[in-house]
């Protein structure tokens, strides 16, 4: 308990001090404009972490590691996480040309879903590896 | 240690290196570029995600 207590003081730790060096942005570029590059990193890398996640899944049941029973139960979620994805890619075209704060909310909300789902996915491909090795 | 720790603590990490690295990106952007780079980032962005099947590719085991 005592290893579990420290390990999340240390994710804490580590958020507040990411929300820390985000409040000092660049002067030289407004709210709006720093905001909206903000977002974009954050969908662009949700792409890249889907592509890569299942590109390596493919990987993995060929090694053997994840049974074709593994790989169906992943794309079940990884099926309702393509749709949010492509969702957020296409309300963040949106919002670059318009810079409307109802649509950054809605990318928002698909970003916290988007989230969810890749953190669902690592864990119970984790746990898929662990007991196919039993 | 729990793998569900070591996974949220390898995900803070990597959201504090996002962070960092675009905090020193932004200082050396004008606002015009800074405004290009948002149109730019959103026009790179795909219309269509290929499904996870296609990524993934065949399941044929590796043959030793």
């Amino acid at each position: 308990m005592g290893k579990v207590k420290s390990s999340l003081v240390l994710v804490v730790a580590l958020v507040l001090v990411g929300c820390a060096v985000q409040k000092s942005k660049a002067p030289q570029i407004d709210a709006k404009t720093a905001f909206a590059l903000n977002l974009e990193t954050q969908v662009t890398q949700a792409n890249k972490d889907y592509t890569t996640f299942f590109t390596d899944a493919g990987n993995s049941e060929r090694a053997g590691s994840l049974t074709a029973g593994d790989i169906a139960e992943l794309n079940a979620i990884g099926s309702k996480l393509k749709t949010a994805i492509e969702e957020a890619d296409r309300l963040t075209k949106v919002y670059a040309t318009n810079y409307d704060q109802g649509t950054a909310r809605t990318i928002g909300g698909l970003l916290s879903q988007i989230a969810a789902d890749l953190t669902q996915l690592a864990l119970s491909e984790a746990q898929m590896k662990a007991g196919n090795h039993k | 240690m729990n793998p569900a720790l070591i996974f949220l603590i390898s995900e803070s990490i990597k959201l504090l290196f996002q962070h960092l690295s675009q905090r020193g990106s932004l200082d050396s952007l004008t606002q015009t570029q800074a405004e290009a780079q948002v149109k730019a980032f959103a026009d790179a962005l795909p219309t269509l995600l290929p499904a996870p099947e296609d990524l993934e590719g065949p399941g044929t085991p590796i043959t030793q």
